[in-house]
């Protein structure tokens, strides 16, 4: 498309800001941008109230914290029969079946599709998403490598032993079951996942983490309408002079015939004109990471939890020759939330995690001091540690356990196969603040509300951001122009792991640790074409 | 972010004997002109390498970098050419200004007692982010972050990679 080049208002303004400053350095303040109530409405995108001198890299890393805690709440918010989320609801605080005030419930992101449903294994159509929603059919069933399923599969508790009398028929036609199977990248049929090459990730308890990617209905309708199911759709998308951009979450604007104006904000009461109001949320995926809750952690009300259909397929290479649904109670321990949005045509990277995940490097010498844990953490285990020799200690640290691995098993791996997790960049101090804050908000909404038990780690941003083609109202979707010598644009921070999702890649290496923006730049379709940052479109199977 | 107070003089300082923008100081700029990852200090840029540089400095030569420091920032405008030749010749500190140039361009930490033989690479991120490579409008090996396929196609231009100053 003929367009001309222009920046992101958010570049101008951060531009304007960084010319009057020489200063990058301050540390934002506690009350530098007011928090507003907590509230059901995802932000379209990212903004920041500072201006000029004031916005320096900590104060919109601050702001991006800001977003992204924002978001983590409202993707987090109760939702309804409709699967909207529910403006009569609160998170932390809602009616579940007959019981109201309840710290827990389901999520509004667990409402969207598994990326599996948005590339069928035969390479069929994607279902229409109110189709997918009507039927009730939210996940695929996971299938591995050579595994088929029948409606009468038997559905096993979580020793995998017993069966609990339900069948797959039974589940998939009721809706309050999701299915995950992940375990990271190891090989053929795990290799859909996180944790990442090395290795699965083993809680203390000696279960397997699984992990899920889940999308929203921008992103997944994007997919569908574009036929970039298959790799045929999207050679075709490539040969018509198309690029893939995925659809962008934007504010409404103060001046809606001028595409630069500034955004309308929102003076709804709770939020009194200190954020705008969203048009498109844009495409948002997620990704989770789920362990296997004791019945002491499921009462101990420190995690989300769902009952969750775990499957794991058959493993021949390891001489399992059949593959096993098990109806389990998983906590959840991480979650990535990316969103595309058009100010930050990179995308918003924010990552959050369970508090009692591990320790920081520095306190690997001590249990878990958080009120309620007692002592206790989800992967790590500092008696162990200080129990062993120094070096064999040392070395345990973010170590995969050696093969075989083997999720099938019904009993746990022992205590030396489980993760020995620490956080290797610490939170900052100022993230931890703000974490405070949310904490403090969602206690008052419930005191004992599962949402105050969540962290932010941090937020990934582009201090460069992608220009945009032409403006607003002419772009259609297609936005994106990186800079064909950088097209990361400096992320901030330069590093950012998640303990659960980047487990073992934990370090400071560029290019080699973990870095959000880094690695997803390097996506490509299966035809070589960049991607837009993810790697869901190397899912793309053959037309038929 | 260092709060080191010397930074602002040693950015220009930087810029005069490199040749390149060091952006952030650049009230002059049109907004809108956006960073480049070249310039010696990108707008907010999360990488840091100058107050890196300028304490590395001040660790081998501190009362050499403060002289150097103050001969340049206490001069007036426009006299900066000048004063950078003369601090060129000067035997004490022509040697460290011709260091803190094989920084920006090298990423390489050069003794000025010992000038042809290079002392170490100051970190990986000073290795990437060294002039050099974009200089020749290339990527360090082992890293770049253009994209996929770049290979194929000529380089874009030199004015995508660096801002010169002047």
């Amino acid at each position: 498309m003929a367009a001309r080049i222009i920046l992101p208002r958010f570049a101008l303004l951060l531009i304007v800001g960084c010319l009057c400053t020489p200063s990058a350095g301050d540390v934002a303040g506690d009350d530098v941008t007011p928090l507003i109530d907590l509230r059901l409405q995802i932000p379209g995108d990212f903004f920041s109230p500072a201006k000029g001198p004031e916005r320096t890299l900590d104060r919109l890393q601050h702001d991006f914290d800001l977003y992204s805690w924002e978001t983590f709440v409202a993707i987090n918010w109760p939702y309804d029969e409709n699967e909207n989320a529910d403006a009569k609801q609160m998170i932390g605080n809602a009616k579940v079946g007959e019981h109201n005030d309840q710290p827990d419930h389901p999520a509004y992101w667990e409402t969207w599709r598994s990326v599996l449903l948005a590339f069928p294994t035969d390479g069929a159509e994607p279902d229409d998403w109110d189709l997918t929603q009507e039927r009730g059919v939210h996940h695929a069933v996971p299938l591995g490598y050579g595994d088929s399923t029948c409606p009468d599969e038997p559905i096993y508790r979580a020793d995998g032993k017993t069966t609990t009398g339900l069948t797959l028929k039974d589940v998939l036609a009721d809706r309050k079951y999701r299915f995950v199977n992940k375990l990271g990248k190891m090989h053929t049929w795990f290799q859909e996942e996180q944790a990442l090459d090395s290795g699965p990730l083993v809680d203390r308890n000696g279960r397997y983490v699984r992990y899920e990617i889940v999308i929203n209905r921008d992103a997944y309708d994007y997919i569908r309408q574009n036929n970039l199911n298959t790799v045929e759709g999207q050679q075709s998308h490539i040969d018509s002079g198309k690029r893939f951009v995925f659809p962008v979450g934007e504010f409404e604007l103060a001046d809606p015939k001028d595409p630069f104006s500034k955004p309308k904000l929102d003076n709804s009461p709770g939020v009194e004109g200190h954020r705008p109001i969203t048009k498109a949320v844009g495409a948002i995926l997620i990704k989770a990471a789920w362990k296997e809750l004791s019945v002491g952690e499921a009462e101990g009300g420190r995690f989300h939890s769902r009952e969750t259909i775990v499957y794991t397929p058959k493993d021949p290479l390891n001489n399992s020759n059949t593959h096993i649904f098990r109806l389990v109670n998983l906590g959840l321990v991480g979650i990535h939330i990316v969103h595309k949005s058009a100010d930050v045509a990179q995308w918003n990277w924010s990552t959050f995690e369970q508090i009692d995940n591990c320790p920081e490097y520095a306190d690997r010498n001590k249990p878990n001091s958080l009120p309620g844990s007692e002592g206790r953490y989800n992967f790590y285990d500092a008696e162990l540690f200080n129990s062993q020799d120094p070096t064999e200690a040392a070395r345990s640290l973010n170590t995969p356990p050696p093969r075989p691995w083997n999720p099938r098993q019904s009993k746990a791996e022992p205590v030396k196969r489980r993760g020995q997790i620490v956080r290797m960049i610490p939170i900052t101090a100022d993230v931890k603040h703000l974490n405070d804050r949310f904490h403090e908000k969602l206690r008052e909404k419930n005191p004992r509300s599962v949402w105050q038990y969540y962290q932010l780690v941090s937020t990934q941003w582009p201090t460069r951001p992608a220009g945009l083609f032409a403006t607003h109202a002419e772009r259609d979707g297609d936005v994106l122009d990186l800079s064909r010598v950088d097209i990361l644009g400096g992320p901030a921070p330069t590093l950012l792991a998640n303990a659960v999702l980047e487990t073992y890649i934990q370090a400071r290496t560029p290019n080699a640790s973990s870095s959000c923006m880094e690695c997803h730049a390097n996506a490509l379709s299966p035809s070589g074409h960049f991607s837009d940052f993810t790697f869901i479109l190397e899912r793309a199977k053959h037309k038929p | 972010m260092s709060d080191n107070p010397d930074l602002p003089v040693f950015l220009q300082l930087s810029e005069a004997l490199t040749g390149v923008k060091a952006s952030s100081f650049d009230r002059a700029t049109t907004p809108g002109t956006p960073a480049k990852i070249g310039d010696l200090q990108p707008r907010n840029s999360p990488i840091h390498l100058a107050p890196v540089y300028l304490l590395l400095l001040q660790s081998r030569d501190r009362i050499g970098i403060e002289t150097i420091l103050k001969r340049f920032g206490g001069a007036p405008a426009g006299q900066a050419p000048g004063i950078i030749r003369d601090l060129l010749k000067d035997p004490h500190l022509g040697p460290i200004c011709r260091s803190i140039i094989k920084l920006w361009y090298l990423g390489t930490w050069y003794s000025p007692t010992m000038p042809g033989k290079p002392e170490f690479v100051v970190s990986s991120q000073a290795y990437i982010e060294s002039l050099v490579w974009k200089v020749a409008q290339a990527h360090p090996a082992g890293y770049s972050m253009a994209p996929f396929g770049h290979w194929a196609d000529d380089p874009p231009p030199l004015s995508e990679f660096i801002t010169f100053a002047g």
